[in-house]
């Protein structure tokens, strides 16, 4: 099976760059995704909790090895899921191309997959991976943009993402309604990875009892995530707690969104 | 014989208990402390099995036993070969049989690792979760010429081919033939098939009486005495101390006559094992990759005719996707290799194949058994001749069947029944024209002109075939008479539906002229009948019904003898009416045979020495070979040419079986045939994908066709008794599905007559047959077939 597309970001490449390798920020863009860690350089494991259609959703476990990695500028990455219902084996590409304010992401995967969900969700198989992907990529789009927004300087940004000194509701963003990302979870089944952001990633803390050291930032946005600001975000270091599901502060709410057009960016599937 | 019941539409005996749900099915075994058992089944088609991690699954509360194929100790082993192959000159055979519980390797998609046991299905399924399989995948075999070429993957590694058979059998001289040819039409055909899709899954259920040393073992098998025998070896028992009961079954079509499935094998050990009873029943998501299947065939074949359109000869090679095991032999390519020849007579023949081993589940025969592979790559070929001389598909069928005064007809090659291929009997121009009378052959260039003014496109296509019926080995019955007047007839083979328990109670009945709801017939408990093969092949009724026409037979000459000695007569003035035995013109002195039943058996005082007590035989009936049953399909159909929808709207079959016992049940055979063959051409299909992942494993992708989609199948039954048994019977059971593909496409290419298109696949989609239409340009007008109809 093949899964492709572009997705446009508004943000810098090579803070894309760095985010797409962030475990912390994609468990948060995946649909259904409890857990990802790095266990090496370029490699992580988790688990993602998803299901497709009358498969119900189940527990898989997650490796990913990214590969031939070009910064800023690509990587491509091998994919390998495992779990009750079945496996996915396949490999990834993905292009980054820096245009004006915003980064346009160019993705091409070739999926083997097997097992029950091969044998009963075939017919959704394509619509569930393009809308999986795409929520991932909405979700991922979200959380950049949030932590971009975030911080006054370069220290800040990085220490922010780093701990998770995010503080919920202290930004000047419009509040995205849950339920409309749900409009076309007709066909996926209604209790699979769709809501799974909301109900199966890790345990929810307070937004407020933030472990945020000291140093947190003030959390008013710069504006309106300055695009053109390039926060020189250094690659993320694995030094801040690898092994935690989530960083401390994050709670398990959708992420309030950033000037997202509800249209989506022509060429997203 | 055919009198006062043999020949009547007898109403069923067993249908008062499956209506009311006093039918015991497999699943309906409880038993006390009864366990569940659920596998791990392999994802990956090919792939090494490095380790397997069930420590969390022992944990589980619940879950009583874990077994790898490591657990299983000696008792792990490949599956017995159940069908050898035929003593034919120069045949390649490679052997590779299923194994209870894969090790080091898998070699299809859900091939079964893990074996849970626990207190309830529900948690051993959970379990399955807990079991982790490391597995590396391996490059998967899944087209059959890349798996016969030099760098293909080998699934058995032991062998160093995929190659598991090579078959060349051959009469006459086909190159000569071909030189003397008028025409040569060739093609390359594609046929496959798909899963048999009985209404019940498969189940077995085991408990080891460690008190009687006894085991006892319910399975919804086809063949309940030889797995009773293979399992009693297994296990180290004596086959007395084995007891398989095939009760109700809810439709076999050929996958429960595969015998020594994994599950089947690994119930009882576990029973024993574990001191308690085990059940396992598939689900239907399983069945679809734990239970056997039959899959495609790839022909390239070639016939050569005289300007009269007469076969000179024909030449067909195939391959044959066996799938990752071949337990069941060459049944399959062989039964397509040897129907091929159909009702014609063929002067010279080159039949070649190669069966291969893919990473798909393995094939063994389901109803049909492969000759639909060959029916349809004949009857295309006659009609692609037929096009090219301009004659009509009737009539060059009619110039090349075998004619009366040519049976037995010998066609020199070896059959599955490692017999010669002799057809005993048949007549085969009668049936085309009776065919043609009740599809309204005559009239269809009217009706289908008045559609067309509808806009409407109708198309009518007319197949013949033949069938091998009724094969040995053998069966065996007894017949009791007991002492309350009723009768008891035991037999080795099992009913899936077919209607045993009436069709051999009339047979019995008409013997002994009793009532035939008198007559309590038991199939498939080996503790009632010992010796038996099963129920395959269109042979239940010809085998054990001959067999248990012999013991009533024989019986009845008991009851003869010993009423004769009561009433004081001469054998030869008794006579049996309505359940008693009387002396002929004397009604007043009879006696029941009941009470004979218990004269026949006295407590005390001298008998006659040599006597039998009771009145019981047993019988058994085993043909050299087996009986050549016959038919011609019509179909017309209805297709929209914007949707690439097609309608089966008249479906006629002119079936010659023998003499019929129940015409009711052969109608149902028909019927149901039918029903599988519209399936098979146009509805369903296993869709694999290259890396051998089974793509529609659920009846929502699985497509069955409808009471919608299937009309009422026209019948019309014909007669030539079959010589080798008494009563004349041929077999019928897959009768209605064997031409189907190939009326389908003839009808298809006639309604669509002004394409170039040519149907040489089946089965055919709606997707496949408008990308054809896409395609196709147009025919210059020509002559329809059916036009050109020249009446004899």
């Amino acid at each position: 099976m093949i899964v492709e597309g572009d997705f446009t970001f508004r943000a810098p490449r090579r803070s894309v760059w760095a985010l797409l390798q962030d475990p912390s920020v994609l468990v948060k863009a995946m649909p259904g995704a409890q857990k990802l860690v790095s266990t090496g350089d370029g490699t992580y494991e988790g688990t993602v909790r998803i299901g497709v259609g009358p498969v119900t959703a189940a527990q898989w476990t997650l490796f990913v090895a990214l590969h031939d990695r070009e910064e800023p500028a690509r990587y491509m990455m091998k994919v390998d899921t495992k779990g009750p219902l079945g496996f996915t084996r396949g490999s990834a590409s993905v292009e980054l191309e820096e245009a004006e304010s915003s980064t346009t992401m160019r993705y091409r995967a070739d999926l083997q997959i097997g097992g029950k969900v091969a044998g009963i969700g075939q017919r959704l198989l394509d619509q569930v991976a393009r809308q999986l992907t795409r929520k991932g990529l909405e979700a991922l789009s979200r959380e950049m943009e949030l932590r971009l927004n975030v911080g006054v300087g370069p220290a800040s940004a990085s220490f922010a993402v780093s701990t998770g000194a995010i503080v919920e509701g202290e930004i000047v963003v419009v509040q995205d309604d849950p339920a409309a990302e749900t409009d076309d979870a007709a066909v996926a089944n209604p209790e699979s990875g769709d809501d799974s952001e909301t109900v199966e990633t890790a345990t929810p803390s307070s937004a407020d009892t933030a472990a945020a050291p000291s140093a947190s930032a003030p959390p008013t946005a710069q504006g309106d995530g300055d695009p053109a600001d390039p926060h020189p975000v250094e690659p993320l270091e694995e030094t801040a707690s690898p092994d935690s599901p989530l960083p401390p502060g994050l709670d398990d709410r959708p992420a309030p969104v950033a000037n997202l057009d509800s249209e989506l960016p022509p060429g997203t599937v | 014989m055919s009198g006062r019941y043999v020949g009547q539409s007898v109403s069923r005996n067993e249908d008062a208990r499956l209506l009311t749900g006093h039918a015991l099915f497999v699943d309906d075994v409880r038993l006390e402390g009864m366990l569940h058992v659920a596998f791990v089944r392999s994802d990956h088609a090919h792939a090494t099995l490095n380790s397997i991690d069930v420590s969390a699954a022992l944990e589980r509360p619940g879950v009583v036993a874990v077994y790898t194929a490591e657990d299983l100790g000696d008792y792990w082993r490949p599956g017995p070969l159940l069908v050898p192959p035929p003593p034919i000159e120069g045949i390649v055979f490679n052997q590779a049989t299923q194994v209870p519980l894969a090790k080091g390797r898998v070699r299809h998609a859900g091939e079964p690792i893990v074996m849970v046991v626990a207190e309830s299905r529900y948690i051993a399924e959970d379990a399955l979760a807990d079991i982790f399989v490391d597995a590396e995948p391996l490059d998967v075999v899944a087209d059959l010429e890349a798996a016969l070429a030099e760098d293909a993957p080998i699934i058995h590694p032991q062998l160093g081919t995929n190659l598991a058979a090579h078959v060349v059998q051959r009469h006459g001289d086909y190159a000569s033939a071909k030189e003397k040819a008028a025409v040569v039409v060739s093609r390359r055909f594609h046929y496959d098939r798909g899963a048999s899709a009985a209404i019940e899954n498969r189940a077995v259920a085991a408990r080891w009486d460690a008190q009687a040393q006894e085991m006892t073992i319910w399975d919804t098998t086809q063949a309940p005495i030889p797995i009773r025998n293979g399992l009693a070896a297994m296990l180290g028992l004596m086959q007395s101390q084995v007891r398989v009961v095939a009760p109700f079954v809810g439709g076999g079509f050929g996958p429960k006559i595969m015998m020594f499935y994994p599950e089947e094998v690994l119930v009882p050990w576990a029973a024993m094992k574990l001191g308690r009873p085990v059940k396992w029943t598939e689900d239907r998501q399983e069945n679809f990759y734990a239970t056997t299947q039959e899959r495609g065939q790839v022909h390239d074949a070639e016939m050569a005719l005289d300007a009269d359109g007469r076969i000179l000869g024909v030449r067909d090679t195939f391959l044959h996707d066996t799938g990752a095991y071949d337990p069941y032999g060459l049944t399959v390519p062989i039964n397509s290799q040897c129907t091929l020849l159909g009702p014609y007579d063929v002067p010279s023949y080159e039949a070649e194949f190669r069966a291969v081993f893919t990473n798909r589940i393995t094939v063994t025969p389901v109803r049909g058994a492969g000759r639909q592979h060959g029916v349809f790559v004949m009857e295309r070929l006659l009609d692609l001749a037929a096009r090219e001389l301009g004659l009509s598909v009737a009539e060059i069928r009619r110039r090349n069947y075998i004619v009366q005064d040519d049976f037995p007809h010998d066609h020199k090659i070896l059959f599955q029944d490692f017999q010669p291929l002799v057809y005993d009997s048949g007549n085969y121009r009668p049936a085309l024209e009776t065919a043609l009378e009740l599809i309204r052959w005559d009239g269809f260039a009217a009706e289908k002109a008045a559609a067309a003014a509808e806009g409407r496109r109708l198309g009518i296509g007319v197949v013949s075939y033949v069938e091998g019926t009724g094969i040995g080995p053998y069966e065996g019955a007894r017949v009791t008479i007991e002492p309350n007047g009723r009768v008891r007839v035991a037999t080795g083979l099992g009913t899936q539906g077919q209607g045993h328990y009436t069709a051999f109670a009339q047979i019995v009945a008409e013997a002994l002229d009793v009532d035939v709801a008198d007559v309590n017939v038991v199939t498939g408990d080996t503790r009632e009948f010992n010796w038996g093969t099963g129920t395959f092949a269109s042979r239940g009724a010809v085998v054990a019904g001959s067999a248990c026409h012999a013991a009533a037979v024989k019986v009845r000459e008991k009851v003869i003898e010993v009423s004769a000695r009561i009433l004081n007569v001469n054998e030869g003035e008794i006579e049996l009416c309505d359940g008693t035995a009387r002396v002929r013109g004397q009604p007043e002195l009879a006696i029941t045979l009941g009470e004979l039943a218990m004269r026949a058996n006295p407590l005390r005082g001298g008998v006659t020495p040599g006597t039998e007590p009771g009145l019981e035989c047993t019988a058994y009936f085993g043909p050299d070979r087996g009986s050549t049953a016959s038919g011609v399909h019509a179909v017309v159909v209805e297709v929209d040419e914007e949707t690439a929808m097609a309608k089966f709207l008249r479906y006629v079959v002119v079936h010659d079986c023998g003499k019929l016992i129940n015409p009711m049940l052969v109608e149902g055979q028909v019927q149901g045939g039918v029903a599988q063959g519209i399936g098979n051409a146009w509805f369903e299909k296993l869709v694999y994908d290259d890396n051998g992942q089974l793509m529609n494993a659920s009846f929502a992708d699985y497509l069955l066709p409808t009471s919608l989609d299937v009309p009422d199948v026209a019948m019309a039954h014909r007669e030539t008794p079959a010589p080798m048994n008494t009563l004349g019977l041929k077999g019928v059971g897959e009768a209605g599905c064997i031409p189907t593909g190939a009326a389908f496409a003839q009808a298809l290419e006639d309604a669509l007559g002004d394409y170039e298109l040519e149907v040489t696949e089946i089965p055919l989609s709606p997707n496949q047959l408008f990308e054809m239409l896409r395609t196709a340009p147009r025919r210059a007008p020509t002559r329809n077939p059916v036009a050109t109809e020249a009446f004899a």
